[in-house]
C-alpha cells in the first residue's frame, strides 16, 4: 500500500513536468530502508536527493509533495477546493447543454467548448442561443438534415470567440484518474499562489512578477548561450596536426617531434533572422522573445531583428541592446505598424525582396506569432522558399497548445517550420534544452 | 561535518548519507560560494583521506582529465633503442604502464585507498566529456583501450559540482545523488560566522547574517554575496574592531560584499545603506 502511494505521488511528480526515469525510482525505492519512513522531512528530503535532479524543479516537487501528504485538515480543504472546481465544470457544461438547443435536442459540441460556453458574457451567449432558436423555427425546411452544418456553425462561433478572447493562464493536463487530477489541480493552485512565475501565461505577469521574470530570462539567456557557444567550440577538438608548425618549433631538437603543435578549425557561428508579429494582444510575447534573443548577441554571428503586422520595420540592434523589457514595449508601441491586423505573407515577402541576402545556408530564420493571419495559403507558399534558402525556420508561437489543433494555420505552417510553444518562462526553458539552433 | 566547522541542515545530512550508502556521485548546485567545493574538501577530512581535484574548464578532454601517453618519453625510448645502423630494438611496450600519465580520474580509481574525487564545475566542461565521464560514475572503471579496464578496488566518494551555467545531461543526473545548497537562513549563516570567524561577538556576527539575509532577498544584483562574501565581510569588519555595523562601515566596506561595480553603483542609488540596515533589524 505504501510502495503504491509513494509509486502514485511519483507519477504526480512526471505529470507535473519532472523527468523521473526507471533508475531514479530505483535509487528512491532503495534508499527508503535508510531513513525513518514516519518523519514527513525525511521523506522530503530523500525523494528531492533521489528524484528531483534540477534546481528549477524543487519548488514544484515541494508543492506536490505538500498537496499529496497534506494532513486531514489541508485534505479536506483541498477535497474541497477540487470539488468545487469540479462543480464549476459540471454546471458550465449543463447550462451549454441546457442553452445550446437545436430542435429540442442539444446540439454535438465537444466538452471543452461547453466550458468555454459557460464562460462567455451573456450577449454572446444570447447571440449563440438567438441563431439556434431561429434556425429551428425556420420555414419550409426539414431541422435534423440542418443538424450537422448548424452544429459547425456554432463551433465555428465559439472558436471565434476563443481567438479574441485570450484565455486559460494555467495549462493542466488532467489524467482522467480523479485522485491524480485532484492533486495535479491543487499542485498547480499553489504554484500560482507562490507566484510561480515559470509557469505562468507572459501576458498575465503582474509588475512584481515582471521583475522576477526579468531576471530569470537573463537566467536563461546565459544559459543558452553557453550551450550554443559550447556546441561549436567542440569543432576544435578535432586535432589535425599542423606539420609546418610542429617542425618550426621542434628545430631545437634536431626535428625530432617533441613538442605537437594542432591546426585551429574555425568557429562557424550561425546568423539569425528574426521576424517578429507585433499586432494587437502579441506585444508581451514579442517583446520577451526580442530581448531573450539579443542576450545571446555573442554567441551568435549577427541578428537582425524585423518587427511586422500589415507592415514591416527593421529594428536597428543599438535600439535593442540599450533597452529593457519595459523599454523595448514601448519601442514597439511607438511604431506606426503596432496594434495592426497581421499579414505574415507579406513580411515574408517583403524580406525575400528587399532583404534577400540575410537568407543564406548558415540563416536560423525565427517567427514570433500566434499564426492568426490573412492570406493563409500564400504565407505557406512563402515559407516553403525561405525553408529551401534558410537552414531551418523556427516558429515560436505563444498561443497556448491546447488551442492548436483549432487553427488550421497552425497545421500548415508546422509542416514547413519547426514549431515551439512560447507563452511562458518554462517553455522558454524547454527550448534552450531542444537543440535548436 | 560541524565538527569541521561545515555548517549542516538535515537536507544535506541526508543527501551526503545517501550518496555513501547508494555509493553514486553527489551532483552538488548552488549560486557561486554557498560551499559546494568546501562540502568535498569536508568530507575528505572526515573521512581522513585524499582529496583529488578535477577543476573543469571549456575545452577539457580526456587526455588531461583521465590518462596520457608519454609521447616525449615514448619517443626518447624510440631514439635510444636505435642501433649504429639506425634499426630500433624496443625491449619494452611502448604502451604500458611505464609510459602512462595518470591524470586526476584515473588516480582516484588507482590509489589503494577510499578518496574522495571532486569534479568541480562540471558545467564548465563540453556535453561530449559529460558523456565521457558515465563509465567511470556508474561503474567506476575506465577503459584503455591499450591497457583494457582499468577498476577501481576501492569506490571514491565523487562530488560533483554545477553552477548552473547550462543545463547537465539527463544521462548524468540519473547517475548521481542530488542536492542544491540555496543561501542560508540567517539563524544558519549566523552558526557558520561563528564558527569560522573566531572571536567574533553574537551581536555582530547576527548584524552581518540579517544584512546579508536582507541585501540578497532586497537587491537584484549581477552577483549577489554568498556566504563566502559574507565570512570576508565579517572578518572585516572585526579587522576593524567594529562592534556593529554601522552605514559608514558598510559603504567603505561594499566591495567585499559586491564584486561587480555596477552592483555596489547599483546598490547606493537603488536601496543605500541605511535602508538595508533598517529593514534588516
Amino acid at each position: 500500500m505504501l510502495v503504491q502511494n509513494l509509486y502514485k505521488f511519483l507519477l504526480l511528480l512526471r505529470k507535473m513536468g519532472l523527468k523521473i526515469s526507471y533508475s531514479e525510482m530505483e535509487d528512491f525505492f532503495r534508499s527508503i530502508e535508510y531513513i525513518n519512513i514516519g518523519d514527513k522531512n525525511e521523506l522530503m528530503w530523500l525523494m528531492q536527493a533521489t528524484v528531483v535532479k534540477k534546481e528549477q524543479d524543487i519548488l514544484i516537487f515541494k508543492m506536490a509533495f505538500k498537496s499529496f501528504f497534506a494532513n486531514l485538515e489541508e485534505m479536506e480543504e483541498m477535497s474541497d477546493r477540487w470539488q468545487n472546481f469540479q462543480n464549476i465544470q459540471e454546471k458550465s457544461k449543463q447550462k451549454a447543454e441546457e442553452d445550446l438547443v437545436y430542435n429540442e435536442t442539444p446540439i454535438n459540441i465537444s466538452e471543452e467548448d461547453k466550458v468555454f460556453y459557460a464562460k462567455l458574457a451573456r450577449e454572446q451567449q444570447d447571440k449563440i442561443k438567438k441563431f439556434l432558436e431561429e434556425s429551428t423555427h425556420g420555414k419550409h425546411m426539414n431541422p435534423e438534415k440542418f443538424r450537422p452544418v448548424i452544429e459547425d456553425l456554432v463551433k465555428s462561433h465559439l472558436k471565434y470567440w476563443r481567438k479574441q478572447i485570450q484565455t486559460n493562464t494555467m495549462e493542466v493536463e488532467f489524467t482522467g484518474d480523479p485522485e491524480i487530477d485532484q492533486y495535479l489541480y491543487n499542485t498547480h493552485m499553489q504554484l500560482m499562489e507562490q507566484g510561480y512565475v515559470p509557469g505562468k501565461d507572459l501576458k498575465d505577469l503582474n509588475a512584481q512578477e515582471l521583475e522576477e521574470a526579468k531576471r530569470l530570462l537573463k537566467k536563461l539567456a546565459k544559459r543558452f548561450a553557453t550551450k550554443i557557444s559550447r556546441r561549436y567550440s567542440l569543432s576544435r577538438k578535432a586535432k589535425l596536426i599542423d606539420i609546418r608548425k610542429t617542425i618550426r618549433s621542434n628545430i631545437g631538437f634536431g626535428g625530432v617531434p617533441l613538442h605537437l603543435k594542432y591546426r585551429k578549425r574555425r568557429i562557424q557561428k550561425p546568423s539569425i533572422l528574426l521576424i517578429v508579429d507585433v499586432s494587437g494582444s502579441m506585444i508581451r510575447y514579442s517583446a520577451f522573445i526580442i530581448q531573450f534573443l539579443h542576450y545571446l548577441a555573442e554567441a551568435v554571428k549577427k541578428i537582425d531583428t524585423f518587427i511586422f503586422s500589415e507592415k514591416i520595420e527593421k529594428l536597428s540592434l543599438k535600439q535593442i541592446k540599450n533597452s529593457d523589457l519595459t523599454e523595448l514595449e514601448g519601442i514597439i508601441e511607438k511604431s506606426p505598424i503596432w496594434g495592426e491586423g497581421t499579414d505574415i505573407h507579406f513580411a515574408l515577402k517583403s524580406i525575400q525582396g528587399n532583404y534577400n541576402h540575410l537568407l543564406t545556408q548558415k540563416t536560423v530564420v525565427i517567427i514570433v506569432s500566434d499564426t492568426k493571419t490573412i492570406k493563409i495559403t500564400d504565407t505557406t507558399a512563402e515559407l516553403i522558399k525561405i525553408s529551401n534558402r534558410a537552414r531551418k525556420i523556427l516558429w515560436l508561437n505563444p498561443m497556448p497548445v491546447n488551442q492548436w489543433e483549432n487553427h488550421t494555420s497552425v497545421k500548415l505552417f508546422q509542416d514547413y517550420t519547426q514549431m515551439f510553444p512560447c507563452n511562458t518562462l518554462k517553455h522558454l526553458e524547454r527550448l534552450i534544452n531542444t537543440q535548436i539552433i | 561535518m560541524e565538527a569541521e566547522g561545515y555548517i549542516t541542515d538535515g537536507n544535506l545530512v541526508l543527501s551526503v548519507f545517501i550518496a555513501l550508502k547508494l555509493e553514486k556521485p553527489l551532483l552538488v548546485t548552488g549560486a557561486p560560494g554557498v560551499g559546494k567545493t568546501e562540502l568535498a574538501k569536508v568530507l575528505a577530512s572526515v573521512f581522513d583521506t585524499d582529496l583529488i581535484r578535477l577543476q573543469c574548464y571549456e575545452g577539457l578532454d580526456e587526455q588531461k582529465a583521465l590518462y596520457e601517453w608519454n609521447y616525449q618519453k615514448q619517443l626518447l625510448q624510440i631514439q635510444i633503442s636505435r642501433n649504429d645502423s639506425g634499426e630500433c630494438t624496443i625491449n619494452q611496450d611502448l604502451f604500458s604502464k611505464d609510459f602512462l600519465l595518470e591524470r586526476p580520474l584515473l588516480k582516484a580509481i588507482s590509489l589503494p585507498r577510499k578518496t574522495v574525487l571532486l569534479i568541480d564545475e562540471i558545467d564548465k566542461t563540453d556535453e561530449e566529456f559529460e558523456a565521457f565521464l558515465f563509465e567511470l560514475l556508474s561503474d567506476f572503471q575506465v577503459s584503455i583501450p591499450e591497457l583494457g579496464t582499468i577498476k577501481a578496488e576501492h569506490k571514491p566518494i565523487v562530488v560533483l559540482t554545477s553552477n548552473a551555467e547550462r543545463e547537465l545531461s539527463d544521462g548524468l543526473k540519473r547517475r548521481c545523488v542530488f542536492l542544491h545548497i540555496d543561501f542560508p537562513s540567517i539563524d544558519k549563516e549566523f552558526s557558520i560566522i561563528k564558527a569560522k570567524v573566531p572571536g567574533i561577538t553574537d551581536k555582530l556576527a547576527l548584524q552581518v547574517s540579517s544584512t546579508v539575509y536582507a541585501i540578497r532577498t532586497q537587491f537584484e544584483a549581477k552577483k549577489l554575496p554568498s556566504i563566502s562574501e559574507t565570512l570576508d565581510w565579517a572578518n572585516t569588519l572585526k579587522l576593524l574592531n567594529s562592534e556593529e555595523v554601522t552605514e559608514d562601515t558598510m559603504d567603505k566596506t561594499l566591495n567585499i560584499l559586491f564584486k561587480d561595480q555596477e552592483d555596489i553603483v547599483n546598490f547606493k542609488e537603488k536601496i543605500g545603506t541605511e535602508k538595508i540596515l533598517h529593514t534588516s533589524k
